[in-house]
């Protein structure tokens, strides 16, 4: 389970996360909604330890990954994988050696067993014979099926998605969307995803919440989002501003 | 006359401060640095490629300078030295000024052009699309992954094509002797034999292992270092070239005093 415990971040003075709490139930999709350049990205960082808080703590099975250095944070993230918005494909390596980066680096697994892995994650992402190509010669949304390949193949207990539809068009958005509650049926990883795609957020979560101006303002399941009332929410969720 | 003392000193002291956090923050990454040196032994091949990036592929440039820098040196010899120095001393002025000097310099500028740069803006434009995050997400040392090849391979490529460099600096050396200012080939042949001191080689080499340890942590430093788009990794890239080559000089001096 990962709990996030009065979290806040600053820069330069500028407050970006004000006391943050939330938990993240097991195996379910949490997805964290909110307008750009509201502290999401800021968040997740600091869920996989790539942010230190100014204050306040991430603890995931107990640990606090907050206070955790060297080795100790290598052997906690072993346990989570993270889908950038970018993608962040080695641009180096081919399709199949960015799947299986993390397993040559943590495992013994000889070359037949690493090619039947790249081909089952390929086929469950939907981008079979595409283990040799370069990601420069893939399309933003084959890129980003590849860096879900890469994530769900060291069978990670926790996923992180950093805006996985942006950038797409509305069609491969929805594929994506279809491949994350597809991988979440099947694999039954606790997985949490920032967007601010409402349709995306009602399709994937099963638990809601909204992050503005740094703060977390509303919890729930995406039917009670959609019924919110309270104006800021509202004011997201619909798209307008209500004076 | 107050207001230029204060803005003076406060200019002296926002310069003071950025040259020891600069200081203190490439200490650090070296410290990083020396931490994932001893599990090397996980990356030979990565070190293979980065040698062939590093080594193999600036062959061509070292060539072309030191066999025209090993010219112009056997030109001014014979110039400076014209109507009293014997032939013999051309020779041993080329091998002399290549061992302890230009082969290394002279190298380890080349390589610190071409390959510093490359390496800052490799490592830069990984660090702006995510691809070293991505690294530390999948429980992989990016210092290690990324950083120790690479200084690796500059500290064995580097003294590599120093030897590559005199050899050809001598060629050079001779080319222009024997051709335009009719030194008999034997006599330069002789010219290098004579006075040869094998820690003048030692020396040079020491040098360019010194230097590929600069281009390798610099180009790193700066890449990992890298923020704000593509413009911050130009000023990256050239900060990087402008700190190697400074390191390089300065150390150049430092090494010469202990080893010679």
């Amino acid at each position: 389970m990962i709990q996030i415990v009065n979290l806040k971040k600053s820069f330069g003075g500028k407050e970006v996360l004000r006391g943050i709490s939330l938990e993240v139930p097991d195996g379910a999709t949490t997805v964290v909604i909110g307008p750009s350049g509201c502290g999401k990205t800021v968040l997740l960082k600091h869920i996989v330890g790539l942010m230190r808080p100014d204050e306040g703590k991430v603890i995931i099975d107990e640990l606090e990954i907050s206070s955790l250095y060297g080795a100790s944070l290598f052997k906690i993230r072993e346990c989570i994988s993270v889908v950038f918005q970018s993608s962040a494909l080695l641009d180096s390596l081919t399709v199949g050696n960015n799947i299986t980066l993390g397993l040559r680096e943590h495992t013994k697994l000889r070359e037949p067993e690493l090619n039947e892995i790249i081909n089952e994650k390929l086929e469950m992402v939907k981008l079979e014979g595409t283990a040799e190509l370069m990601p420069a010669e893939l399309s933003g949304g084959m890129k980003k099926r590849v860096a879900i390949a890469r994530a769900i193949a060291t069978n990670p207990k926790y996923i992180l998605y950093d805006e996985p539809t942006t950038g797409l068009d509305p069609v491969t958005a929805n594929k994506i969307d279809e491949l994350i509650c597809a991988l979440q049926k099947k694999l039954k990883i606790t997985a949490i995803v920032v967007t601010h795609d409402l349709i995306s957020a009602y399709k994937i979560g099963d638990k809601v919440a909204m992050l503005r101006e740094g703060e977390i303002i509303f919890e729930g399941t995406p039917e009670e989002i959609r019924n919110c009332e309270e104006q800021k929410v509202k004011e997201f969720v619909r798209g307008r501003i209500y004076e | 006359m107050v207001r230029v003392r204060t803005r003076t000193t406060i200019h002296g002291h926002e310069i003071m401060k950025g040259i020891l956090s600069y200081i203190g923050e490439v200490t650090l990454f070296i410290k990083d640095f020396l931490r994932a040196l001893p599990k090397f032994y996980k990356s030979f091949g990565l070190i293979a490629e980065q040698i062939m990036l590093i080594g193999i592929a600036s062959l061509p440039i070292v060539l072309i300078t030191s066999f025209s820098c090993g010219a112009v040196t056997a030109h001014q010899a014979m110039f400076q030295g014209k109507d009293y120095m014997p032939d013999i001393y051309v020779g041993m002025s080329v091998i002399k000024a290549f061992m302890i000097e230009l082969g290394p310099i002279l190298t380890a500028l080349v390589v610190g052009g071409r390959c510093g740069s490359s390496i800052t803006a490799e490592l830069g434009s990984m660090r702006i699309t995510e691809q070293i995050d991505a690294l530390e997400t999948l429980a992989i040392d990016p210092v290690r992954y990324l950083v120790v090849p690479r200084v690796v391979a500059a500290a064995i490529a580097l003294p590599l094509l120093t030897v590559v460099s005199e050899t050809i600096g001598c060629i050079g050396g001779g080319v222009c002797a024997t051709l335009i200012h009719n030194v008999k080939p034997l006599i330069y042949v002789e010219g290098l034999r004579f006075q040869f001191m094998s820690h003048e080689l030692w020396g040079g080499l020491i040098k360019a292992f010194a230097f590929g340890i600069i281009i390798g942590l610099m180009g790193c430093y700066h890449g990992f270092r890298a923020t704000g788009g593509t413009e911050g990794v130009g000023k990256a890239t050239t900060q990087s070239v402008v700190s190697i080559f400074i390191l390089i000089l300065l150390s150049d001096f430092f090494i010469a005093q202990i080893v010679f």
